[in-house]
């Protein structure tokens, strides 16, 4: 079984943007919510009986194919460090965190794959991939629900499809989501526009650090809301052209700064790297608006290509739970600013200043 | 700024609960059945009560003005010149408002609270309740997606049985009886099939 240490020590590639293209979507994410015909919810399931019905669903979890040697532990078998940290990894979700007796967690070798047993639902199954992938991402997803339904009796209605604890996900059980980077669009003032737009398509946005236009990083979270009378073939299809269409929209807001106000552009970007490289004391909102403008910077040319795999493995390593996993002790908000711009600063030591080629005098 | 809500947030009305299921309970007054439960709010304390339906008739219940005038429960005679609150009252026929889930126990008010149901039971025994409140949070009303693989043909069945039953009624509504009893002999060959449900594989 894979150690909590090896998970730590080996990142994912969708972590640290493994695809080519992921200067502006940098993962997409499938999740499917599944139950047991008959048994109460995790939530509304007395302890004792999410505690018996658990071993089956791990066990037939393990079994399968893609679950080989893979990270699989009972939540209250991990600190609530380790649980934070697998949070900041999205491996988890917040609500399974907060769980301990009767909850489990299982995670593939390349860390693709997790599904997590009595979070909200008996089963959900989660798949992220680097980049816009959602096709390849539910492919995963829906070959080990094929083999998961031949051994598992699933709650389905042939009226509302798969049942769920909430009524939000009934039908497909089907979450499908991207991070997206969208710096130009907040830096020229259009992502309310774009966000209102998304919204009416009934699709959610939302910041992944932070809520609204405010999001921390200039990272921001679109999915489907609705999960019934639509196929899953028709709620990916749409949920795409949309993120294609706001993936288009922030390469034009970029253009456009790049046009009309190069100047500004440049010194955000080279002020962001001078605070990073030289900060002793940092906070993550700075941190993350720092490291935003440089992954920005990165797409523009002004560093290497590896600027940007060191930015979204920096975005991960400096959250609270990572700092305090690394320092092997509980950190107090203050060490933890300490602590984060010693990481940084070694992380770009050898990065060198930017090279701003786009202002033509 | 603009707050995005979360996905999972469930924006669940306050409900008026219609359909009708009687269950065994028997009336106050008398040993007959009770399908009329009411309760009536004074003074923001409520009192329920479980009534036959030729009770209820007689106290009134049935009819809210007659039943205001009527009852010696609701104000003492002597006040009734000059109410302090109108009282508020709420029939439901053949129903108690605190109908739990036979799987699981689970009640439906408690989803206002939890925004969760119980088990997947719930589903069935709330049907309409939930079915209600569904509008708007999805583009549509019924599955359209994917169905494991042991339940598609029992999927399929249930489908054709519904559409069916439409063109049923609808063919009894012009009085086209002899495109009705074809109907009904159609579905009485889907369900004749097999008497038996095909249940979903379960434990191996």
């Amino acid at each position: 079984m894979m150690r909590f240490s090896t998970l730590m020590k080996h990142p994912a590639d969708w972590m640290t943007g493994a695809d080519t293209d992921s200067a502006i979507v940098l993962t997409s994410r499938i999740r499917l919510a599944r139950n047991i015909k008959g048994a109460p919810f995790p939530g509304w399931a007395r302890k004792e009986e999410r505690i018996a019905i658990l071993p089956e669903l791990r066990d037939k979890v393990e079994m399968l194919s893609e679950m080989k040697d893979a990270f699989s532990h009972q939540l209250s078998d991990l600190s609530s460090v380790q649980k934070q940290v697998l949070v900041e990894r999205h491996l988890i979700s917040r609500e399974q965190a907060a769980r301990s007796d009767g909850s489990a967690i299982v995670v593939n070798r390349d860390q693709t794959l997790s599904v997590m047993i009595n979070e909200e639902d008996h089963l959900r199954l989660q798949s992220i991939r680097s980049g816009l992938h959602l096709r390849e991402a539910y492919q995963l997803i829906a070959g080990i629900d094929k083999d998961l339904e031949q051994s598992l009796p699933y709650a389905f209605d042939h009226e509302l499809g798969y049942l769920t604890a909430c009524p939000t996900n009934v039908g497909t059980g089907l979450r499908a989501s991207a991070m997206l980077h969208l710096p130009g669009l907040v830096i020229s003032d259009h992502i309310g526009q774009v966000i209102q737009a998304v919204g009416k398509l009934g699709l959610a946005v939302r910041g992944i650090f932070g809520e609204g236009t405010e999001s921390l990083g200039h990272l921001f979270q679109i999915s489907n809301q609705s999960t019934l009378g639509e196929s899953e073939e028709d709620i990916l299809n749409r949920l795409e052209r949309v993120i294609q269409r706001v993936r288009e929209q922030e390469r034009n807001a970029r253009s456009k700064l790049l046009e009309e106000d190069p100047q500004m552009l440049a010194d955000k970007i080279s002020r962001a790297y001078g605070q990073l490289k030289y900060a002793y004391v940092i906070d993550s909102k700075e941190a993350l608006t720092h490291i935003s403008l440089v992954r920005l910077g990165s797409d523009m040319g002004c560093f290497p290509k590896e600027a940007m795999k060191l930015c979204d493995s920096l975005l991960m390593d400096i959250e609270p739970a990572h700092l305090q996993h690394q320092a092997d002790r509980k950190l107090s908000p203050e060490e933890r600013d300490t602590m984060r711009a010693e990481i940084i600063r070694s992380r770009l030591q050898n990065l060198s200043s930017p090279v701003i080629n786009f202002i033509t005098s | 700024m603009k707050k995005i809500p979360s996905a999972d947030a469930f924006p669940f009305a306050i409900l008026n609960l219609q359909s009708s299921i009687a269950l065994a309970m028997q009336c106050e007054h008398c040993d007959n059945k009770a399908t009329v439960f009411y309760t009536q709010i004074i003074d923001g304390i409520g009192k329920k009560s479980c009534l036959c339906e030729s009770c209820a008739n007689e106290q009134g219940i049935t009819d809210p003005d007659g039943f205001l005038l009527g009852s010696q429960d609701i104000q003492k005679k002597g006040d009734l010149s000059k109410p302090k609150a109108l009282p508020k009252i709420e029939v439901s026929v053949g129903k108690p408002s605190d109908r739990c889930c036979t799987g699981c126990g689970f009640a439906f008010e408690d989803l206002k609270k939890t925004g969760r149901l119980g088990c997947s039971e719930c589903y069935d025994f709330f049907r309409d309740e939930i079915k209600n409140n569904l509008g708007g949070m999805h583009k549509g009303t019924s599955h359209t997606g994917r169905v494991p693989a042991g339940m598609l043909e029992a999927f399929k069945e249930r489908q054709e049985l519904e559409k069916l039953e439409e063109k049923l009624s609808e063919a009894i509504s012009s009085e086209d009886y002899e495109k009705a009893a074809a109907l009904r002999d159609e579905m009485s060959k889907i369900t004749s099939q097999d008497s038996t449900p095909p249940e979903q594989q379960t434990k191996p």
